[in-house]
């Protein structure tokens, strides 16, 4: 399992739309990909249910997984993804 | 970006009176105004979690004016047709003691002017759409071909279609195969002529509107959540909400949760949890106010692993 820590970017924290580009994002990386704050229980992150009820806030940190191959590649990805002001680009 | 059409909008004017007596003459207390209808509320829903939406509607005159200082309140960019007495003016009257009397204006006249004004105003702003949504009661004079011609226009376009209506309209509309219909129990169960009283009763109606050649159905089931169901997967979620405040338009939020979802290339069970999640969000809001992202931690959805089929649903 590859893991990766990143702090929310946007501003609103990662809800509705910013949570709506994420779980695009990781429906076209076409691999698993759990979502979870740093000690939790995973989820999965293709589900925008499970990313409403994480709750997190700007500044938040979520710990995200993977175990296919290119995982790495996939997790470096997302995480620039929420790096990022979601909310502030439209 | 997600287009609603509401033929027969209205402004809701909520009006407190310490007790209601036929025939006597009311001090009215506090008046709330809100710009209703389905499709109004469907975009204001999504505008409050910032996805891009526009509502297209009939207003003309000072209506229009009072429509828009709401919408534009609310961030729902809007476009309306210059329609004359087409924003009704609907009443209802709460007792102290909770009791709601409700008076909803028929809507303007139509004819097929109108209608056709109406489809070409949303197709304007078809290219680029994701879904069509056309929502809610129709005016006088306007039959379910509406309905059809939306579907059918918007098929035209490659935009996907979903369609929240009642009655005769419900039942016309079918025929045009529209990739999403939202009934409640209600409006099922006059669309198949009896009453559905468990799960299973409403998956096999709903099952039924599949084979008619609809997409995807989700029916709304109030307290008792909703069911989606498609031509491979059916699938049940609900919520408990602690405190309720305001069932109005928590059906319409349900619809947008669900469409957010759906944009996002979410799966059948995820987008209908996602669905229940806004609708229970407005629940435990007042009057039609429609949940904002920090709204939405609040209630827990569960989905079933498997059916509920014996759950009674219509209480």
């Amino acid at each position: 399992m590859t893991t990766r820590t990143v702090e929310i970017g946007s501003s609103v924290g990662l809800h509705a739309r910013p949570a709506a580009l994420f779980v695009q994002a990781v429906n076209d990386a076409g691999v698993p990909v759990t979502i979870c704050k740093p000690g939790g229980k995973p989820g999965p992150a293709n589900s925008m249910l499970a990313i409403m009820a994480l709750g997190a806030k700007h500044g938040d940190a979520v710990e995200l997984g993977c175990e296919a191959e290119n995982a790495g590649e996939v997790l470096d990805t997302l995480v620039a993804l929420l790096e990022r002001d979601l909310d502030a680009e439209k | 970006m997600i287009v609603t059409l509401t033929p027969n909008p209205s402004l809701d004017r909520t009006i407190s009176v310490s007790q209601l007596l036929v025939g006597e003459v009311h001090r009215a207390g506090e008046l709330r105004v809100d710009a209703g209808g389905k499709g109004v509320n469907v975009s204001r829903a999504l505008a409050a979690n910032d996805f891009a939406t526009i509502a297209v509607l009939p207003a003309s005159g000072a209506p229009a004016v009072e429509f828009s200082s709401r919408l534009d309140a609310a961030g729902v960019a809007h476009e309306y047709i210059d329609l004359e007495g087409a924003v009704r003016t609907n009443i209802t009257l709460v007792a102290d003691d909770g009791t709601t009397t409700k008076i909803n204006e028929q809507g303007r006249v139509s004819g097929p002017a109108d209608a056709r004004a109406m489809l070409d105003a949303v197709e304007r702003h078809l290219d680029g759409a994701s879904w069509v949504v056309g929502c809610g009661s129709l005016p006088p004079g306007i039959d379910g071909s509406l309905y059809l011609d939306l579907i059918a226009r918007a098929k035209g376009r490659g935009v996907r279609v979903a369609i929240d209506t009642s009655g005769p309209a419900f039942a016309r509309m079918v025929a045009a195969c529209p990739d999403l219909v939202k009934p409640n129990l209600e409006e099922l169960e006059e669309y198949v002529g009896k009453p559905l009283v468990t799960i299973a009763d409403v998956l096999e109606a709903a099952r039924r509107l599949v084979r008619s050649g609809v997409g995807t159905v989700v029916v709304s089931l109030g307290e008792h959540g909703a069911l989606g169901v498609d031509a491979t997967t059916a699938v049940h979620a609900n919520a408990v909400v602690d405190k309720p405040l305001s069932t109005v338009g928590a059906g319409d939020c349900l619809l947008a949760g669900y469409l957010s979802a759906v944009e996002a290339g979410a799966s059948l069970s995820d987008a209908v949890a996602t669905g229940v999640l806004w609708g229970a969000a407005a629940v435990a809001l007042p009057g039609s106010r429609v949940p904002s992202p920090a709204d939405l931690t609040g209630p827990t959805v569960r989905v079933s692993s498997s059916l509920p089929l014996d759950m009674i649903v219509n209480t």
